[in-house]
């Protein structure tokens, strides 16, 4: 098996120290950061798939975001040095809305999102609609991510689209809602374009509508 | 102020629920709405007096439990001071976890919620599980959330919580909803350390919170036991959520939380306590080591993300089980959907007994809705005539 073989099979099997070693081992081999970069990723992939068919569960994901992220900080050196600049996926602002502070599957999905190179904005907990509304200003963000667990954060959800429409900003932004409890009922009370439970299938959400433009 | 009289059934809500409890059937389904801090939105008193105010909270729980027309289990006015201003290093515990309660840290009418510091800055760092079991978990304490006058108001309102606890036992015959609670060390270490770092611990250092849950399962037990005997009451809460298939795999629940969680619960049904175990999020693919707990003794909430079905399936002849209904559905829905969600529940699990309808019950969640819910059980879910 091949040193990048074997990279690939640690991250999905979660060996987190062997994984970093391999990572370092590459570099010293002088193999293109960029390729190592683009393994990971496809590890973190592997591992939403079995996430999806229940092999794994939400620590597994947990540990494959940091897996990533450090792997990623080991090559940032080198991705410098050989100018590597990627072009980035798109733009996401995500925050979990005014008046409810939980950020278990938030925290995730930024991860997730990073992961799959696109250019994320983490507001924090108990977000403001005023906050969401100057980010997507600053950055001229593609999607914005509501999160919440609490039936009272629905109000916040749907005051944030409120001043979306009034800025006129509301058709240039795809929104997605994200919580344990979000459902159809509660995407349309929000105004948002979907739902997930999931930060895995909200990460793939988000990459379809990049893709498409 | 004198409310309606409730109209009276073939059984007292605590024969109601107790025979539903030991898996027989009762006169009808009985049913429990979760409420906490749902009357502020439709009386005179604040979220903050329910929760520090035994007197107007226990008003507010009677004005609410008349104002549907009675249901079959209810909060103590004043309980939810003992929860979250309780002294001992537990999950609920303001001394300890960095609760924002109504008017402290929060608007007089905001429901309490936690901000578990998760990623920066956590209550708990990696290196502090050898800490504890060197030095307990006493040192954790912070005193700017809750401090010395609360704990002078604690001796009074734990008498006044005593007072209303037997006021619905015997007064209104209706069981009420926690006398006290834990949660396993697992879902306590979660929570101090941050569910982020926590679940990469379990990763890295698995033995460490192995030997942690062991050096504290002892006292976890203790601390339950201090809210019943303060208030003479006969209820007991396990709370469980981080050890579910929303969080961890089968492997880590056996390994780090199911051998802990069921020596809880068997020691308190031992002891002779009613158990509700307090199950959020999604349990369906590990119901069944439900089974190794004692039979006919104990209920187990759900919510919606758990398949009540499934439960009584594999449940069915063990244990009663409640909840399920979508809180969501109470503030959003209408009452013919409320209605036709409470008859499909009954339709598949009341045969038998071992069922209680219920859900908790959002803050702003409207009234016909959880009268809707209510009066399904009371003519729907009626067993015999």
């Amino acid at each position: 098996m091949s040193v990048k073989d074997k990279l690939f099979e640690s991250v999905v099997e979660l060996e987190e120290q062997k994984a970093y070693e391999l990572v370092r081992q590459l570099l010293e081999e002088k193999s293109d950061p960029k390729e190592i970069i683009d393994i990971l990723r496809k590890a973190v992939e592997v591992i939403g798939e079995k996430f999806n068919k229940k092999e794994y569960f939400l620590t597994e994901l947990v540990m494959a975001g940091e897996i990533f992220q450090q792997s990623a900080k080991i090559l940032e050196p080198a991705l410098k040095k050989e100018a590597i600049k990627e072009k980035s996926k798109g733009v996401v602002v995500v925050g979990t809305v005014k008046g409810d502070v939980h950020d278990i599957g938030k925290n995730i999905f930024v991860t997730l999102l990073q992961s799959a190179g696109i250019d994320v904005y983490d507001l924090g907990i108990d977000v403001p609609p005023q906050n969401f509304i100057e980010k997507v200003k600053e950055t001229n963000a593609d999607v914005i991510g509501y999160s919440g667990l609490l039936t009272v954060a629905l109000e916040a959800m749907r005051e944030t689209t409120e001043k979306l429409k009034t800025e006129g900003l509301r058709d240039k932004v795809k929104i997605i809602i994200g919580g344990l409890p979000t459902d159809e009922m509660w995407m349309k009370e929000a105004g948002a374009d979907a739902f997930t439970d999931s930060a895995f299938e909200g990460v793939k959400i988000v990459k379809k509508w990049l893709e498409e433009g | 102020m004198e409310f309606e009289p409730i109209e009276e059934e073939a059984m007292t809500s605590v024969e109601r629920v107790l025979t539903a409890m030991r898996l027989k059937e009762p006169d009808r389904v009985p049913v429990w709405p979760l409420i906490d801090f749902l009357p502020a939105h439709y009386i005179d008193v604040t979220a903050q007096e329910i929760l520090e105010n035994p007197d107007k909270s226990q008003y507010a729980y009677e004005w609410i439990y008349h104002k549907l027309g009675g249901y079959d289990i209810a909060m103590a006015g004043g309980a939810m001071y003992m929860m979250y201003i309780n002294p001992f290093p537990d999950y609920f515990s303001a001394y300890y976890v960095d609760w924002r309660l109504p008017g402290r840290m929060l608007g007089v009418n905001e429901p309490p919620q936690l901000v578990e510091r998760s990623l920066d800055n956590p209550l708990l760092t990696e290196n502090d599980y050898d800490r504890i079991i060197n030095e307990g978990l006493l040192w954790l304490a912070n005193f700017d959330r809750a401090g010395m006058g609360d704990m002078t108001k604690l001796g009074k309102i734990g008498a006044k919580v005593e007072e209303n606890t037997i006021k619905w036992w015997t007064y209104y015959n209706v069981p009420t909803f926690t006398d006290g609670a834990v949660i396993v060390p697992f879902d306590l270490l979660s929570v101090f350390r941050g569910s982020t770092n926590f679940m990469k611990d379990i990763y890295r250092y698995p033995d460490k919170i192995k030997e942690v849950s062991d050096f504290l399962i002892d006292d976890v037990i203790l601390m339950g036991e201090y809210g019943v005997s303060k208030m003479k009451g006969k209820t007991l809460l396990v709370g469980a959520v981080r050890g579910s298939a929303d969080f961890i795999s089968i492997k880590h629940f056996e390994d780090l939380f199911w051998p802990y969680f069921k020596k809880i619960v068997t020691k308190y049904v031992n002891d002779g306590f009613i158990v509700q175990l307090h199950m959020d999020t999604n349990w369906t693919d590990r119901l069944h080591y439900l089974l190794e707990l004692p039979k006919g003794k104990i209920y187990m909430h759900m919510d919606e993300r758990t398949d009540i079905f499934k439960a009584k399936e594999i449940l069915g002849d063990h244990m009663c089980i409640q909840g399920n209904m979508k809180p969501s559905l109470f503030t959003l829905g209408t009452p013919a959907m409320v209605e036709k969600q409470t008859k499909e529940i009954i339709d598949k699990c009341a045969e038998g007994g071992g069922l209680f309808v219920g859900a908790e019950i959002p803050d702003n969640a409207k009234l016909e809705n959880l009268k809707a819910m209510i009066d399904a059980c009371k003519t729907y879910g009626v067993y015999r005539k």
